[in-house]
């Protein structure tokens, strides 16, 4: 049996990876197309999302062509012991789609990170400007992006290390 | 073509809460009052325009056993779009952005090893017209969610 399931995760990693068909049955079509059976597929797919190893299931859409032209990163300098409070306050906010602690580095004394998406840039900065007014954190900048180069989602073969996964749950 | 509420209602399901469920778009469909078969006909459609660029699993990076970085580089203007191609030919450089900015090329490393990043941080560093390439890992997540309403614009 253990050799069975070693076998068949790399196939269900790949088909839960892969883009959906639009078809009625479209999770039978992945299966067919990735030696899996329907079943088995959704029940990895609501086990690994149970278990927090897929952080979600469902459309990649582009944001510029939803009319969110402008793409902030706006970094913040926030005192350490105000950092989480800090992080929730901006993660709550619908405008913030990423927010992050980061490690400070020379050169960028910032240790909160997030991604503002609106219509223009104009828009950013007002909410930038609200941000640092509602958390009184006043160091920041605003970094607009003015080319993308590259946007993949990534792709995983296989999943390592499983027991790391589980102690950390 | 413009998007009428139901197409912003169903890019709005399709992003979160999408039916592990073998006839997802009945599912969708019924949550909409529209057809199975209209349902495909929309999503389709709003593929074909570009609005949804796939539908599938993210993966949370660290459980999935990778290592992930964020890098900040200082580049000389002219050779940022150099720059960029030679370190775009990596696939673990997942994304890659100019920002206006002295430090003005981001870039996310996701890979298999810390051994790894160490080396693309290394031939960042050896390309023509870098200064400097600084690494700002994260300590903790707040929110990642990139979920976006059509219907909030």
């Amino acid at each position: 049996m253990p050799n069975e399931d070693e076998a068949l995760e790399p196939r269900l990693l790949a088909a839960a990876q892969a883009d959906l068909p639009l078809t009625e049955r479209p999770f039978a079509a992945l299966g067919e197309e990735f030696g899996v059976r329907e079943d088995q597929l959704l029940e990895a797919l609501r086990e690994w999302l149970r278990a927090g190893l897929v952080r979600r299931y469902g459309a990649l859409v582009s944001h510029r062509k939803l009319g969110y032209d402008c793409n902030a990163m706006v970094v913040w300098q926030v005192p350490p012991e105000r950092v989480a409070e800090v992080g929730r306050l901006f993660a709550a906010d619908p405008e913030v789609t990423h927010c992050y602690e980061r490690a400070p580095a020379p050169g960028l004394p910032y240790n909160l990170y997030t991604m503002i998406h609106s219509q223009t840039e104009d828009g950013c900065r007002l909410k930038a400007e609200n941000l640092a007014r509602v958390s009184g954190i006043a160091g920041y900048e605003m970094l607009v992006s003015t080319r993308e180069f590259k946007k993949e989602s990534p792709h995983y073969a296989a999943l390592r290390s499983r027991d790391a996964m589980k102690s950390e749950a | 073509m413009a998007l009428d509420f139901k197409d912003e209602a169903l890019l709005l399901r399709l992003q979160v809460g999408f039916p592990l469920h073998p006839r997802p778009f009945r599912m969708l469909g019924d949550a909409l009052g529209i057809s199975e078969q209209e349902t495909l006909e929309r999503v389709a459609r709003l593929k074909r325009e570009g609005y949804i660029r796939a539908i599938r699993a993210s993966f949370d990076v660290k459980r999935a056993g990778a290592v992930s970085t964020l890098v900040a580089a200082r580049v000389e203007p002219e050779r940022v779009a150099a720059v960029a191609r030679e370190l775009n030919q990596h696939p673990e450089i997942t994304h890659n952005y100019e920002r206006r900015h002295r430090y003005n090329l981001w870039f996310t490393i996701i890979a298999d090893t810390r051994e790894r990043i160490d080396e693309l941080l290394e031939r960042t560093r050896q390309l023509e017209g870098v200064i400097e390439a600084v690494e700002v890992p994260v300590v903790q997540r707040f929110k990642i969610a990139a979920v976006f309403d059509a219907q909030r614009r």
